[in-house]
């Protein structure tokens, strides 16, 4: 990837992605190639300041990890009302983390998937010389 | 376009964008020519921040469906008090998707007028 995109994507996504990862995200970053690059400009990188506000608001129904994705999560939250509202507490001091490390999964996810295509057209390339 | 064009595009409203019609955004960005891209960065998706923010402070005057465009539902939610409280509840949830939804509808139909 050029730098200046990746200067871009760390002034859009930085905040959102955990800090002490940033290093091993550059690292992936600048040897992506272009089909790379475009799956991970895909992911939906979720605005942790706005997950503070539906923690919140919400989260003693559990909205603040429905919304991440974690519906499971969402639910058990919801039926025992925010763990008491314990739960509710440590959520609500944990989000921006919980998030930044949501959006670093689905960065990976993009990652490994992009690896995993590869590797399947590289092995169906062997196999039509190896013919 | 070419790739890194589309990267471009999608580093800066990709956040936006449902994430069901990403490969549809990727496949018809490509078609469009790469004179057209100042033009395409021009574009402004509806901010997720600003319709969370108004959906829980005002949603029961359906002040969050107001700003994404969506009129009916909005003044569904004016009239019926925000579905009695708990269709509000329901808004809040649902949110992110919507705005990105209905952005990623208006970037198709952006596209189709640029083509």
């Amino acid at each position: 990837m050029e730098a200046r995109l990746i200067e871009l994507f760390f002034e859009k996504n930085g905040n959102k992605l955990p800090e002490d990862k940033h290093a091993e995200i550059r690292s992936i970053l600048e040897s992506a190639d272009e089909d790379l690059t475009v799956s991970i400009a895909a992911v939906k990188y979720f605005n942790p300041s706005t997950m503070v506000f539906v923690s919140w608001w919400a989260g003693a129904v559990g909205i603040d990890r429905d919304t991440l994705g974690q519906w499971g999560l969402g639910i058990l939250k919801f039926i025992t009302f925010g763990g008491l509202g314990i739960w509710w507490l440590i959520d609500l001091i944990n989000i921006r983390n919980i998030t930044c490390n949501q959006n670093y999964k689905h960065f990976m996810k993009a990652y490994k998937k992009d690896l995993k295509v590869k590797a399947k057209h590289k092995a169906k390339e062997d196999a039509a010389l190896a013919k | 376009m070419d790739k890194l064009k589309i990267a471009e595009f999608l580093i800066m409203h990709g956040s936006e964008l449902d994430e069901d019609y990403m490969a549809d955004h990727v496949e018809s960005l490509e078609e469009v020519s790469d004179d057209k891209f100042e033009e395409l960065m021009k574009w402004e998706p509806k901010s997720t921040h600003k319709a969370m923010l108004l959906t829980l402070f005002a949603g029961v005057f359906g002040a969050g469906y107001f700003y994404i465009g969506d009129t009916f539902r909005g003044l569904w939610r004016l009239f019926t008090f925000g579905g009695l409280a708990l269709g509000s509840l329901w808004d809040v949830n649902r949110m992110t998707w919507k705005t990105a939804y209905n952005n990623s509808h208006a970037l198709e139909k952006f596209i189709n007028k640029l083509k």
